[in-house]
């Protein structure tokens, strides 16, 4: 990864999450934040620029979708990638409506992780 | 026997009735106007000479009256006429009298001397009674009136040439025509009251006399209807009175010796079937009313006539075979022959006959009883149509029996198919289930694997280790993946694809496996296909499945036959895939299909493979259909996809 980026993860599974610190966290050329639901994300996001989000669809609380439409509202650029474990169809359904983002399908190779960040 | 049928019986009965009363009655009536008679003939004559003698009475007592006036006159004339002094005031006196008309006297010549009226004076009379020497009594008539008078003349002492002068007196007959008229009005008035009596007397004496006859013609007539309870009321101790006890006595008696004729007469007429008796000449003898009712013939029409009249033309019944069966066995039971009525209907009846003979065994006729079977054959004509309804019924229950068996056959594979549509949808819910569950610690399986796999060095013996966990959780990738098939309704892109050109890229996919398990691929693709509307990756899904199936089946290698074609008149297209593999055993290739069916060891397939190509096919409106010939001999799948029907014309 060339560029330096901001990634924030917002997902209600600590493997998901630990995952990510595993992949990312390590990295110079990238800070990494993770938040467990939705309120938390958008707390970090009001006070961190960020470059890319990876945001889960089905989590208690808000939702990925109703996170994302929050996210809009604070007028942030920034890339959203969703994640779904292919629980709840609605949810997926909406995303794929949404054309700024991308869906990314659980469990993922870490490749298409990088590959999203390039 | 008495022949006669009800109505005629009543006609008789009814005219033999009538002539009794006119008997009865001419006999009151004879009675009645004998007493009138005795009493008319006695009373009339009876009146009439009181009468009479009563007149006579009274008309010798006025004419009596009237001679002494007249001699009382007469003496005055002679000694008025011998005094030469007529005694005037004596009859001015005498004409006084209203009864009294004229006096006169007369000379022997005719010549009227003296007289009331002075104008007739010297008048003459024509009448032999002026020379009379006695004193004559006569009638005369009143020229001026008309008046009947009677008229006494008495001779005077008083002689003129050896004649005597006469003395006429006239007296009114008024007060016996008077005294006749009253008794006229007495003697009607009598006769009227006689009448009456006798009028009456006679009625009750006459009555008296026919009532107890009446009586007895009501008994005789009770009795002859059959009535032998019937009892005549005794009124009088005389001979009538006698003989209604005899007669009474000659009812019970008959009662108890005989039983009435009229109630074999009853029986014959009631009899439902018609009877008739023929007699030795083979001509009707008797009939009864049941054979009138049918035949509509009346009794003169029928009897004395031959027993031909009453059957149809070439009935054999009469003719010589048959009339000697009758003779031969003296019976003849239920023969089948046809009645003819008077109007030329045929009546079929049964026939049966008898034999009459008398008592010295000379046949004296034949009873024959008929039935009419009208009715009968009706009846079998009926059970006949209800016996073919009722086999029409039948095979139309039949039909509908197998209708109702082909229906159920239906029934029960739309009840397979939905009990496989329900299995789905189960599996389909779990998976949606489990998915969320399964994938998020999937996703740290294989990420942390892989994260391992990148910083385990490559000489390193875990690499090994770590790459089977990676391996292991894409498997387990793939089966939820699988299994959300069923529960998603994913993106569902449909694009028209050259079928060709998928099936290729799909080998494409597994040409290393193909080397690698010794595959020989034989592709017998039709040209001209039309393009099909299908989701590209699901079809390739199907595809890789069938060929992924083939390849595993062929062990040792084989062949893969792949091939494509038109079907169902260009509707449809059928792509097949033939190996020479393991085949399936029969009892399988029907459960095939079904989720988690697998013949392969545990962890070697899903069991879902085909029944997720049998849920995408389904969704193409398309049909995957499976045929093998039995173990060791291979096996084909066929899919059948839609060809879409053109909409836009260019």
């Amino acid at each position: 990864m060339k560029f330096r980026v901001n990634v924030l993860v917002i997902d209600d599974d600590e493997i998901v999450r630990d995952l990510f610190l595993r992949i990312l966290g390590k990295r110079d050329n990238v800070k990494l934040f993770v938040a467990e639901d939705g309120y938390k994300g958008l707390e970090m996001l009001k006070r961190e620029p960020f470059t890319n989000i990876f945001l889960d669809l089905g989590m208690p609380g808000l939702n990925g979708i109703e996170t994302f439409e929050r996210i809009q509202r604070l007028g942030l650029k920034v890339m959203v990638t969703f994640m779904t474990a292919s629980s709840v169809l609605i949810l997926e359904e909406k995303a794929k409506k949404i054309p700024q983002a991308c869906l990314l399908y659980k469990p993922f190779e870490i490749e298409e992780i990088y590959n999203i960040l390039q | 026997m008495n022949r006669t049928p009800t109505s005629r019986m009543d006609g008789e009965m009814r005219k033999r009735a009538n002539r009794d009363f006119k008997r009865r009655s001419s006999l009151f009536i004879k009675v009645f106007l004998l007493m009138v008679g005795l009493g008319v003939g006695i009373s009339i004559p009876a009146i009439f000479f009181f009468t009479a003698y009563h007149l006579r009475e009274m008309k010798s007592i006025l004419t009596q009256n009237s001679r002494v006036l007249a001699e009382l006159a007469s003496m005055n004339v002679q000694s008025g006429y011998f005094l030469q002094q007529w005694p005037f005031e004596i009859l001015k006196k005498i004409k006084d009298n209203e009864n009294i008309v004229y006096w006169r006297v007369v000379k022997p010549d005719g010549k009227i001397y003296l007289a009331d009226d002075a104008e007739i004076w010297g008048r003459m009379i024509d009448d032999e009674a002026v020379t009379t020497r006695t004193t004559l009594m006569k009638e005369e008539v009143l020229p001026d009136t008309g008046e009947k008078i009677g008229v006494i003349v008495e001779p005077l002492n008083i002689s003129e040439n050896g004649k005597l002068w006469t003395f006429w007196l006239g007296y009114s007959l008024r007060p016996i025509l008077a005294m006749k008229r009253q008794a006229l009005f007495f003697g009607l008035g009598m006769e009227l009251v006689v009448m009456t009596l006798v009028g009456f007397l006679s009625y009750y004496f006459s009555k008296s006399i026919t009532r107890p006859i009446g009586n007895l013609v009501k008994g005789t007539k009770a009795i002859s209807e059959g009535n032998l309870d019937y009892k005549i009321r005794t009124e009088s101790c005389d001979e009538i009175g006698e003989l209604a006890d005899s007669f009474n006595r000659m009812g019970s008696d008959l009662k108890r010796t005989t039983v009435s004729r009229d109630y074999f007469d009853n029986i014959i007429r009631s009899m439902i079937d018609t009877l008739v008796i023929f007699d030795s000449q083979g001509k009707i003898k008797m009939v009864n009313k049941a054979t009138f009712d049918l035949l509509h013939y009346t009794e003169e029409e029928l009897i004395g006539k031959p027993a031909s009249i009453l059957f149809a033309e070439g009935e054999v019944l009469f003719r010589k075979e048959k009339l000697g069966e009758l003779i031969e066995s003296g019976k003849i039971r239920n023969f089948d022959t046809t009645y003819l009525t008077k109007s030329g209907e045929k009546i079929p009846v049964s026939f049966s006959g008898s034999i009459m003979r008398n008592v010295k065994g000379e046949i004296e006729g034949i009873i024959g009883v008929a039935k009419d079977m009208r009715k009968t054959q009706k009846l079998i004509s009926e059970l006949k149509a209800a016996n073919l309804e009722l086999t029409a019924s039948k095979n139309a229950m039949l039909n509908m029996l197998e209708d109702l068996d082909e229906s159920n056959r239906e029934l029960k594979a739309l009840q397979s198919q939905l009990l496989q549509a329900e299995k789905m949808s189960a599996v389909g819910r779990l998976a949606a289930g489990v998915a969320h569950e399964i994938n998020n610690p999937l996703s740290g399986v294989l990420g942390f694997a892989q994260v391992l796999l990148q910083e385990i060095p490559e000489a390193n013996d875990w690499r090994e280790d770590v790459k089977k966990i990676e391996e292991g959780a894409r498997r387990c990738k793939k089966i939820v993946s699988n299994l959300l098939t069923f529960s998603r309704q994913q993106e569902f892109n449909l694009e028209l694809a050259d079928i060709g050109e998928v099936i290729d890229s799909t080998l494409s996919l597994c040409e290393n496996q193909i080397l690698l398990e010794n595959i020989r691929i034989i592709k017998d693709y039709e040209k001209k296909l039309p393009k099909l509307r299908i989701n590209i990756p699901q079809m390739e899904q199907v595809f890789l499945n069938l060929i992924t199936n083939a390849i595993q089946a062929m062990v040792q290698g084989g062949e893969l036959n792949i091939s494509t074609r038109l079907g169902n008149g260009g509707n449809s297209v059928e792509i097949s895939f033939a190996d020479t593999g393991k085949g399936i055993e029969k009892e399988n290739l029907s459960k095939i299909f079904e989720p988690f069916f697998t013949t392969r060891e545990v962890g070697k397939g899903t069991g879902l493979g085909l029944s997720v190509s049998y849920e995408i096919l389904k969704k193409h409106n398309g049909s995957i259909r499976a045929e093998s010939e039995g173990e060791g001999k291979g096996a084909r799948f066929t899919v059948v996809l839609p060809v879409e029907k053109k909409r836009y014309e260019i």
